[in-house]
């Protein structure tokens, strides 16, 4: 065995170790399991949503898709930091009170009361579902990739390898273990990632940074500009590659996290946080990378094979046991990030269709159990999927979940600050959206040369909108429970009425 | 955000917000076609959408800190 895979073993081992400590303090409740008993403070919110968002997509799918395509695509990453930030403060104090004032553990489960439709919370959880696969698929994806650039071994083994850590630390610590986890995870990360592209700039790049982005703008100055090297980046598709970004605030995974905060005041320390230190510090790197240093190092990389860009700047140049670290970190950002939408997984899984189906009050611990069967189920799916491949692992995310995603925002924003949304306006919306997004990615034609994130989401909001005003509003009763109510608790001038 | 539109510094906060959104959705699509290099590595892209996070920032800083209307609980 060599000092590399020994190395990863050891990792993987105390991963392990991590998780079971984790069962042994949970509370052993539903709260607990899956919210972390909405106790997580300022500091442990940063790093656990930040690496719930940095993922091994930042560490491979990112660089490698802009080594391709060029500079442009930074659109997406970066309008997606403004997004989430003010999610956190635009919307997310009306979920961290309603998850208090109601008892909501699933972020759909408001979507049932505040629409008055059992239907369209399964609706909308497999939808979300459905969009999930594929983006713990660019985890396991990034893993594997990592794996060969790295050991030689077969790509299914760094799945396999990522798959096993996944289960151990989300199926037997649950939320509160996944964001201790990310605190650990998220500094290896920033450690290694940071730390192997001062490294490379300073002892590698002939003339460092400045160096190499003259010689590229002298030998390939379409990378740093629209189109870019591919011709991809029109005006239409930029302003589709914004939207996407700034519609990534839906991310069901992130969504959840602002039910997992102390206080409310744990939201606005987030935002700021991530804004800042987030999208104009440390996404720098990730930015660096893929502009320049990756270019400026490895010529003549194509397709999903850009996608190991950094993992092979780090395996040719640095020594082997920094690679080692380096790899780590990336198994690191993916589990960070897999933990959680598993996590959302098993509770949409038990929480908004098992136990509904049941129709049965059900205990704590078999919703545990339900949760857990539903992240091995999500965990098998994303592993085929990871196995077949079948396109380069930026547009996993950019194309395929995020959009996917998007999908639910019109409902959920509505839900919450258009007291006239109604739910055949929502299963309107949702349905409609959904529907033009899969066809999209069949028939171009229907796109109109706009990205298919814009076009699902035109329809969507029409939908959502037109059917809302023409059919019957929801009881006044209901307004009054998530409007008027939530806002004097945001206040201060309601006690809390159930939350635990 | 409801309660933000109450009072004069959220209404200007959301201005900000909402002006940010817009940039990012069609001011920077444009400003990606120039090939300038800020600082001599900065993509032109990249700068832009820099500069309006900071901006941003700076203001969310200001108004989360001196007029956010919940509670902290």
């Amino acid at each position: 065995m060599t000092g590399g895979t020994t190395a990863l073993l050891l990792f993987g081992i105390a991963v392990v170790l991590i998780g079971v400590y984790g069962a042994r303090v949970s509370r052993k409740t539903a709260v607990d399991y899956m919210l972390a008993g909405r106790q997580i403070g300022a500091v442990v919110m940063f790093f656990y949503v930040a690496f719930v968002i940095y993922s091994a997509w930042t560490f491979y799918g990112y660089p490698g898709f802009t080594y391709l395509s060029g500079a442009p695509y930074s659109i997406f990453p970066l309008a997606a930091h403004l997004s989430f930030a003010l999610f956190f403060v635009l919307v997310g104090p009306r979920l961290w009170a309603m998850s208090r004032m109601y008892g909501y553990i699933s972020p759909v489960e408001f979507v049932e009361q505040r629409y008055e439709s059992p239907f369209l919370r399964l609706l909308t959880a497999l939808v979300l579902l459905v969009f999930i696969v594929p983006y713990v698929g660019v985890q396991v994806v990034g893993v594997g990739a990592g794996f060969h650039a790295l050991t030689g071994l077969p790509y299914l083994a760094g799945a396999v390898y990522l798959a096993v850590l996944l289960l151990a630390v989300v199926f037997l610590g649950g939320m509160r273990t996944v964001a201790w986890v990310n605190v650990l995870l998220g500094s290896i990360f920033i450690a290694a990632f940071a730390g192997a592209l001062i490294w490379v700039v300073a002892a590698v790049l002939p003339g460092g940074l400045l160096g190499a982005a003259q010689r590229l703008e002298a030998s390939s100055p379409a990378i740093f500009g629209a189109p870019g090297p591919m011709g991809l980046w029109t005006y239409k598709a930029m302003v589709g590659l914004s939207i996407a970004g700034l519609t990534a605030c839906a991310w069901p995974h992130v969504v959840v996290t602002t039910m997992t905060a102390r206080t409310v005041g744990v939201l606005r320390s987030f935002a700021l946080a991530f804004l800042l230190l987030g999208g104009v510090l440390f996404y720098a790197v990730p930015n660096l990378w893929g502009m320049i240093v990756g270019p400026a190092l490895i010529t003549g990389l194509k397709g999903k094979a850009a996608d190991a860009v950094v993992q092979l700047v780090v395996t040719k140049f640095l020594p082997a046991w920094f690679a080692v670290f380096v790899l780590m970190a990336v198994i690191a950002a993916a589990l960070s990030t897999v933990g959680t939408q598993l996590m959302v997984s098993g509770i949409f899984i038990s929480r908004d269709l098992l136990t509904k189906w049941l129709r049965r009050q059900v205990t704590d611990m078999e919703m545990i159990t339900y949760t857990r069967i539903g992240l091995i189920v999500v965990v098998i799916l994303s592993f085929l999927l990871a196995w077949k491949r079948p396109t380069e692992m930026g547009r996993f995310l950019s194309d395929i979940a995020s959009p996917g995603f998007t999908q639910w925002l019109p409902l959920l924003l509505g839900g919450l600050f258009w007291r006239r949304a109604t739910k055949y306006g929502a299963i309107a919306g949702l349905s409609g959206g959904v529907l033009v997004l899969v066809l999209a990615m069949k028939y171009k034609a229907i796109t109109f040369g706009f990205q298919p994130v814009l076009v699902a989401l035109a329809v969507n909001l029409f939908l959502y909108v037109m059917v809302s005003l023409l059919t019957r509003p929801v009881a006044p009763a209901t307004v009054e429970m998530f409007f008027s109510r939530v806002d004097k608790y945001l206040a201060g001038r309601e006690g809390v009425a159930c939350s635990e | 955000m409801r309660e933000m539109l109450g009072h004069g510094p959220g209404r200007f906060f959301l201005a900000v917000v909402i002006t940010a959104i817009l940039l990012f959705l069609f001011a920077v699509p444009r400003l990606a076609f120039s090939k300038t290099l800020f600082f001599g590595f900065m993509p032109a892209v990249w700068f832009w959408q820099a500069l309006i996070l900071v901006v941003c920032g700076g203001v969310c800083f200001w108004y989360l800190y001196r007029e956010w209307p919940y509670r902290n609980m």
